[in-house]
């Protein structure tokens, strides 16, 4: 018996050292964190151009698996990330909404009437195996990109070329999709009507250039690595799926060479994993979930980029029971977007009650709708109770459809629990994976749910146009408004910015102040650990999986 | 035996027509398709792709054109837009599960096997706390837990071992001029293994342990292993000849099921070490209704459950003459 209790000993006493060499090994690591860079400051993303960088080198950065490379197809935020590395196209959208020219040789020059685009391309330009880059190829480009066979995901924002449509719809030709080379430098575009935005859209993915020589035909597909048409700082020379993709440096890159020589993607779906792997030093740059933030936020190499991206309530508002309004703004009044920001989001959102970041050009102000739709637990009872529910009495019960996830989770339990104080009332959740929950909300078949936005091109114009007009085709809450329908036609076609922001602004006010469809919650950011010695990493204001332009990434001298 | 043999495997077909079956009306039956997307294709372009993969058709048609494919080994393609077939899905990713499989199976019985004799030859003793203590360690630990403590102590505090990938070399299935590298222990990298491995195999190495702990006991008590002993045989023979060899029954049932649990239950590990197994197929491609692909997997699964379930059967034969096959 002596020997047995001696056992029992020896088991306990070896968990504790165990549990012990992780608690103390915790320790250690932040003290040199935090005492080994005192000097490291989080604006390192701004530095980059400060001289002391090494002549190439290489890095490996985490991502997670993209479907393709194809740019006339994606419209996953991770497939574009790696497009943009390692394609591009005449313009660069900078962080503020300015177009930066890239392969174009300057502004595009507009007809009066506003319908035709001649944009000049640079001279010399190349595909990374030597072949020219010209007009031609960016022609071809969109004609891909309203090519019914690549059955692109973007189209619907070349909407306005004139016959792209059509022959995206199978009923026109290939020829009668208005753009054209005038001579091997000169790139013409034809739309249907005048639009403001229409430059902004030359700087996306579905206008970057298609190799004329390279591709069979306008509908064959984009190769895979190492044969991928490339024309952007980085080339992409193998895809090992799961495990990782090779960037090299495109050496006939004639628009700034890069400053590394390789970035290696490394192929990582769970970002408590690629922290591990940052932490033993195995990567460079990671995206940090919400769950791991608490323990990295303090950390100097830690970075929140913030994004315009909005997460909001959709109600379905043909729903017998949303389809009252104070019904929905009591919904919307009884959440308390602060106190949701720190129980769900960690702190690490920003609570609004716009939709339209309020830095985008269009936008109203920052808290222009808080006095209707804002968190006020006795405006809400009020409402519930004009609805003819006081105190939540007879209310018939509301069930809200969530994809399962831990953040979800806990987002249902928090509408669940403050609802149920605020205004009495029961909310039921379903949790359907990730496809039942995008069938349902096509087919408009949910009650209430969660969604957002996050903008192609900076204008308000792109938050609205396309998403709450009747009948539209992403409209699923079947918003329907004359107000709204009014207003964004007229933005539609107005080319005067100011006249155009100001039907936008009282379109989204409209939209905000009457929950059609939307009731803004939060605006998001993405988190990023990036090794102290990777400089030159600007934020990105666009949905990127990781930041924009990796030719200005370099590391520091030794 | 040679027509049990043949008649088993034979049996392998129905089987396998059984689960395929019952797989794809199931997964036709969840609601959602491949191509539901936040910026959802204009009808005639949705028309077009299910054209394309025969989605328009009935879902009896469908299964038709699966089956007369499936007859001509072609799994079809994966709905992704890399446009890869299910084939060369399985080709990129089994090499790599069937290594983290077959070597963490290596570990579970070696490691297993040991403590579970060691456990019954010192009957309440040192010997058999050890290996109960690490049985019951490794059985409580779910081993997603246990691979995150092992990452945190041994590859980011420690720095002994890397955090992502496998370390296995490469080869193919299909080509066996390459079958050889596996055998080779120069062309493994080691800090690449040795973690994965531990993750994977230890509940089954605390299962094997048991059991055979448990075995070896009952057989050390029979009339027999007395008589052994009694005539004076030395204790190793009879513990090799008369204990171990009679223990191993119970031992080998259990072992097919093991191996088929390691060599496709990786998906946890695989997901913490970011290894490119076929483990994450299975789950990933449930989730974003990939048809092709959810079938391929299933039903090489279940090719693999029913021929390990054969080797089982036959190997009985070996270590107990008793049992006779008709």
């Amino acid at each position: 018996m002596r020997k047995t209790k001696w056992w029992m000993l020896f088991s306990i006493l070896t968990v504790f050292a165990l549990t012990f060499a992780v608690a103390c090994g915790d320790d250690d690591d932040d003290d040199d964190t935090d005492g080994g860079n005192p000097t490291a400051t989080s604006d390192d993303g701004d530095n980059g151009d400060n001289g002391d960088t090494q002549a190439g080198g290489e890095i490996t950065v985490q991502i997670t698996e993209p479907e393709g490379l194809d740019p006339h197809f994606s419209d996953f935020s991770v497939d574009i990330t790696v497009i943009q590395m390692t394609n591009r196209g005449l313009y660069d959208l900078l962080p503020g909404g300015e177009l930066r020219p890239a392969m174009a040789d300057g502004m595009p020059e507009v007809s009066d009437d506003g319908l035709t685009y001649t944009v000049k391309i640079k001279e010399g330009l190349q595909w990374s195996d030597g072949e020219t880059l010209d007009a031609n190829d960016f022609v071809f480009g969109i004609q891909r990109t309203c090519d019914p066979t690549i059955a692109g995901h973007y189209q619907y924002i070349l909407t306005n070329i004139a016959g792209c449509d059509d022959y995206y719809g199978g009923e026109g030709s290939v020829d009668d999709v208005g753009v054209a080379a005038t001579d091997n430098n000169t790139f013409v575009i034809t739309l249907h009507t005048a639009q403001a935005t229409f430059p902004s859209l030359l700087a996306l993915w579905p206008t970057y250039p298609a190799p004329d020589e390279g591709l069979a035909s306008v509908d064959a597909d984009w190769p895979a690595p190492p044969d991928s048409p490339c024309s952007g700082p980085f080339c992409p020379t193998e895809w090992v799926a799961g495990d990782h993709i090779t960037l090299v440096k495109n050496e006939n890159y004639s628009l700034g060479e890069a400053k590394l020589d390789k970035i290696t993607l490394r192929i990582i779906d769970d970002l408590s994993v690629a922290l591990n792997a940052y932490d033993a030093g195995e990567l460079d740059m990671i995206r940090v979930s919400t769950t791991d933030l608490p323990q990295v936020r303090d950390r100097d190499d830690y970075q929140n980029i913030a994004l315009p991206i909005t997460i909001g309530l959709e109600p379905l508002m043909t729903d017998p029971l949303l389809k009252d309004l104070n019904v929905r703004l009591a919904l919307s009044r009884a959440t308390d977007r602060e106190l949701l920001n720190e129980v769900v989001g960690e702190g690490a959102n920003i609570p609004t009650t716009n939709w339209v970041p309020a830095e985008e050009p269009g936008a109203n102000e920052a808290g222009a709708f808080d006095d209707v739709v804002g968190f006020d637990a006795e405006a809400a009872k009020k409402l519930l109770a004009d609805a003819g529910y006081p105190n939540g009495e007879g209310f018939p019960g509301l069930t809200m459809l969530l994809t399962d996830s831990e953040g979800n989770r806990v987002l249902g339990e928090f509408l669940q629990e403050q609802w149920k104080q605020i205004l009495g009332i029961e909310l039921s959740i379903d949790f359907v994976d990730g496809q039942t929950r995008q069938a349902r909300f096509n087919s408009s078949d949910f009650q209430l749910t969660t969604g957002g936005w996050g903008h192609d091109y900076p204008d308000a114009e792109n938050w609205l146009v396309g998403l709450y007009e009747t009948g539209a085709s992403i409209n699923k809450q079947k918003c329907s408004d004359p107000e709204i329908d009014a207003a964004l036609a007229k933005a539609k076609v107005e080319t005067d910015n100011e006249a155009r922001w100001e039907e936008l602004r009282k379109a989204e006010r409209r939209i905000v102040e009457t929950a059609c469809g939307m009731m803004p919650l939060y605006h998001r950011g993405n988190h990023y650990l990036i090794n102290e010695k990777l400089v030159g990493v600007t934020p990105t204001l666009e949905d990127h999986y990781l930041p924009q332009f990796p030719e200005d990434w370099a590391l520091a001298a030794e | 035996m040679t027509g049990y043999i043949v008649r088993r495997t034979l049996w392998i077909i129905p089987v396998l027509w059984a689960i395929a079956t019952l797989t794809f009306f199931l997964m036709h039956a969840v609601e959602g398709g491949p191509f539901a997307s936040e910026k959802p294709v204009p009808p005639r372009i949705e028309e077009a792709l299910n054209a394309k993969y025969n989605l328009d058709k009935s879902l009896g048609e469908q299964y038709v054109l699966y089956f007369w494919d499936l007859l001509h080994l072609d799994l079809g393609t994966s709905f992704n837009a890399n446009q890869i077939t299910v084939r060369e899905l399985l080709a990129q990713g089994l090499p790599i599960s069937i290594q983290l499989g077959v070597v963490a199976f290596i570990y579970a019985v070696v490691v297993g096997g040991a403590l579970g004799v060691i456990a019954a030859l010192n009957q309440n003793r040192a010997g058999d706390y050890l290996g109960v203590f690490f049985a019951t360690i490794g059985t409580a630990m779910p081993n997603f837990i246990m691979a995150s403590f092992l990452v945190i102590i041994f590859s980011v505090k420690l720095g002994w071992f890397a955090v992502l990938g496998w370390g296995g070399p490469e080869w193919a299935l299909d080509d066996p001029t390459t079958w050889a590298r596996n055998f080779n222990p120069f062309a493994w990298d080691y800090t690449r293994v040795v973690l994965p491995v531990v993750a994977l195999g230890t509940l089954a190495a605390s299962y094997i342990a048991r059991i055979t702990r448990a075995s070896m006991l009952e057989v050390l008590q029979q009339d027999y292993v007395r008589t052994a002993r009694a005539k004076g045989l030395q204790e190793r023979h009879v513990i090799a000849r008369h204990t171990l060899k009679n223990a191993m029954v119970p031992i080998l049932t259990v072992l097919g099921p093991i191996f088929v649990a390691l060599v496709t239950g990786s998906f946890i590990v695989e997901r913490i070490f970011a290894i490119p197994g076929i483990g994450r197929h299975f789950v990933t491609a449930i989730f974003t209704r990939d048809y092709g692909v959810i079938m391929g997997v299933t039903l090489f699964y279940a090719l693999l459950v029913a021929v390990a379930n054969l080797l089982i059967d036959i190997s009985y034969a070996v270590v107990d003459p008793r049992i006779r096959y008709h």
